[in-house]
């Protein structure tokens, strides 16, 4: 065992002795990531927001009302409304910028107490689909709603919008008199209703819709976790090459505590990478680890079954060109189809399902779900079991490799 | 001790060894003596552990290396003929590492370090990363780490190819030193100077088999204190053979059409003779060495060949 111990010192003094090595391990999938972020964003998804431009030729209280309805409540955080002259209005809708332009004519109040018949205007802006629709269905609704009042309290409005400044106390009063009198006239179709609406709110299911950093961070730090252990996997013929491999035969030392002991500086790089990993996709990408302790130690035995996995293909390899040759054709593809270069999410459905089954997509798999808590205490002791298996068959296999390979 | 019996290594139709028998004795320095591809390096692999021999035996120290490895690991030493260090680590760590693979730790080690560095001259450059040193430097460190716990049993694979002087003389020093203290060292070289002025026994391998063995003495009686003639140029040498035979006392080793070598006692002497004789085989002599008893005459008495070639 402490042999293990000297093993893995001597190896993580070699690695600090060669920074630069390191530097690309980490620094590749940091520069993809900073550049990933860089072009779509570290926050969460935006809410829609469109724009309403109004042109308000009428400039009376009932077209001021009708505009400004957007402004308020809920609609206040989907759409702005800005006032424009009609032809700036045009010409901006025409380049694209606005959901859609309201024009509301000279004489629209007149009209609308006269109750005679008016045209308003909408124009949509066909390069947006979401925004435009919602605009012309409040508009719609308010319509419908001005023809009711209309109906309900035509007279009223008409005093009110004939006489405004000499309206005495006593008349306001009659009138409203009347209008209580109108509403409780309606009461005996509206009270009790004579069809109810019943009402079931549904619960809404929040989906936070994770930002693109947050989704490509996992992914990351699986890249992270590639290179890594091709990098330190390929130490194999390092150690080959200096000799140092077959020095080691004429101790009392065996071959499974240094390989055991290359294993442990690999968890340890791995254990800073992972815990810089997680604290920088928390502080820059929002990324929420549920069990922040599990998922390490998952990242740091995904990435040890890696490096055997690796160490196999070393030690498969005639020589060190070679063995450069066919990691490098390992790894890169299931970079590419495990999810770790492109999310599943981002994959065509079809690639993904293969990539699932991949050792570095099955791996990833877990990972995200042990971040976001679906992977139960059950399955997650199920998958460390899994890990610690194929890691030891693993081990056993690459230190008999080593052994008839690279120490005669 | 080491005990060698009956060795043999076969790597598929090729003889490295071929029944080679030796023991070497604790405070003992013990020479395997002979050209590249020999059978020196595969003898060393067999003693170490790094191969396993066909036939025969080794045993270290009382224990047999195939059987009982790890106890017979215990107490070797091995400085290996390509250089074997960790070169982007110090020589401190260097030191630290291999001992640390021989169960050394703690402050005997660090004190162990110490000694180590100092005996090798590399105590100012100690921290320096093994990459930075000269040859000469790097081969100080190997034999460093192969000494580093107190090994009884030292092998040394040809410590000193490809160094300066002054390396050279700092190496052989701490060789002797081993032994001095009682540890007992297989020394492989295909130097004579080294053998003679080193070695307190010697054997001298060729093909895989020892052709001598003894001490330096016992192998120059060999020779019989007859100097050795080398002769380039043109040879009959049926006819030279004849010539020479009528003169008494010279003995022909080698007679190739453009190579001749003789063995005389005083040949300086006798040259005019000589040239008489090879005269009338009608032979043309271009050049002519005239060795004194030596190793290398030994060797090419008994091989017929120089021990470079």
């Amino acid at each position: 065992m402490r042999f293990v111990l000297i093993s893995a010192l001597k190896d993580l003094r070699r690695l600090r002795r060669d920074p630069l090595a390191v530097g690309v391990w980490i620094g590749i999938p940091v520069i993809i990531g900073v550049m990933l972020t860089a072009l779509f964003g570290s926050g969460p998804s935006p809410t829609p927001h469109g724009r309403l431009l109004v042109a308000d030729e009428d400039q009376t209280a009932i077209s001021n009302f009708l505009a400004g309805s957007f402004d308020r409540g809920p609609m206040a955080k989907m759409i702005t409304v800005e006032q424009v002259e009609r032809g700036e209005g045009r010409r901006r809708l025409d380049g694209g910028d606005g959901s859609a332009l309201l024009i509301i004519p000279k004489g629209f109040a007149e009209a609308y107490l006269r109750n005679q018949p008016f045209e308003l205007s909408l124009i949509t802006n066909p390069s947006q689909q979401i925004l435009p629709g919602i605009i012309e269905e409040t508009l719609s609704i308010m319509v419908d709603l001005g023809f009711y009042v209309q109906a309900l309290a035509g007279d009223q409005l008409r005093a009110f919008a004939g006489g405004q400044a000499s309206l005495s106390d006593v008349a306001l009063s009659g009138t409203i008199v009347t209008l209580r009198q109108r509403f409780n006239g309606l009461r005996r179709y509206v009270d009790p209703p004579v069809i109810k609406l019943k009402t079931t709110v549904v619960e809404r299911k929040v989906v936070d819709s994770p930002s693109f950093a947050a989704l490509f961070f996992p992914c990351l730090l699986f890249q992270a976790l590639l290179f890594v252990t091709l990098g330190l996997s390929a130490d194999v013929w390092k150690e080959r090459r200096l000799g140092t491999l077959r020095r080691l035969v004429s101790t009392p030392s065996r071959l499974w505590g240094l390989l055991t002991g290359k294993l442990l500086s690999v968890g340890l790089v791995l254990g800073a990478v992972g815990v810089a990993g997680l604290v920088a996709g928390r502080l820059l990408a929002g990324l929420h680890a549920s069990n922040p302790a599990a998922a390490l130690a998952w990242f740091v035995a995904s990435g040890a079954v890696f490096f055997l996995l690796m160490l196999q293909l070393q030690t498969a390899a005639s020589n060190e060109r070679a063995a450069n040759l066919l990691t490098n054709l390992f790894v890169m593809p299931l970079m590419m189809l495990g999810g770790t270069f492109f999310p599943f999410e981002a994959l065509p459905k079809h690639l993904a399902a293969i990539g699932r089954w991949t050792p570095n997509g099955w791996l990833l798999m877990e990972f995200k779900g042990i971040l976001n808590g679906s992977v139960g205490a059950g399955r997650l002791a199920a998958d460390f079991a899994i890990v610690t298996l194929a890691g030891a068959a693993l081990l056993l296999i690459a230190a008999r490799r080593v052994r008839m390979k690279f120490m005669v | 001790m080491i005990e060698v019996q009956e060795l043999r290594k076969v790597f598929g139709e090729l003889v490295a060894v071929d029944g080679v028998s030796f023991t070497v004795q604790p405070g003992e320095l013990f020479g395997l003596l002979g050209p590249n591809g020999a059978g020196k390096t595969t003898t060393i692999g067999c003693i170490s552990g790094l191969l396993t021999p066909t036939a025969g035996r080794v045993r270290v120290m009382g224990h047999d290396v195939v059987r009982d490895g790890v106890a017979a690991r215990r107490a070797l030493g091995v400085v290996p003929q390509d250089i074997a260090l960790y070169e982007d680590l110090s020589a401190s760590e260097n030191l630290q590492y291999w001992g640390g693979t021989q169960g050394m730790r703690g402050a005997e080690l660090r004190a162990r370090i110490g000694e180590v560095l100092e005996l090798t001259g590399l105590q100012d450059r100690a921290k320096e990363a093994v990459k930075k040193y000269s040859g000469g430097m790097k081969r100080r460190l190997n034999l460093a780490c192969g000494i580093i716990h107190r090994p009884r049993v030292l092998l040394l694979d040809e410590p000193t190819v490809g160094v300066d002087p002054q390396s050279r003389v700092r190496l052989l020093e701490m060789v002797r030193a081993e032994a001095q203290a009682g540890t007992c060292v297989l020394y492989t070289t295909h130097y004579m100077e080294e053998a003679e002025t080193l070695c307190d026994r010697l054997a001298i391998v060729d093909h895989g088999k020892i052709i001598a063995q003894g001490t330096l003495a016992e192998l120059r009686s060999m020779l019989g204190q007859r100097d050795l003639l080398r002769f380039t140029g043109r040879f009959q040498t049926e006819a030279v053979r004849r010539a020479l035979g009528e003169l008494e006392g010279i003995e022909v080793v080698q007679a190739e059409p453009d190579v001749l070598r003789l063995a005389a006692a005083e040949a300086s002497r006798r040259l005019p003779a000589i040239f008489a004789a090879l005269a009338s085989a009608e032979a043309e002599v271009r050049e002519t060495t005239l060795t004194q008893p030596s190793l290398e005459s030994l060797f090419i008495k008994l091989t017929g060949k120089e021990l470079r070639e």
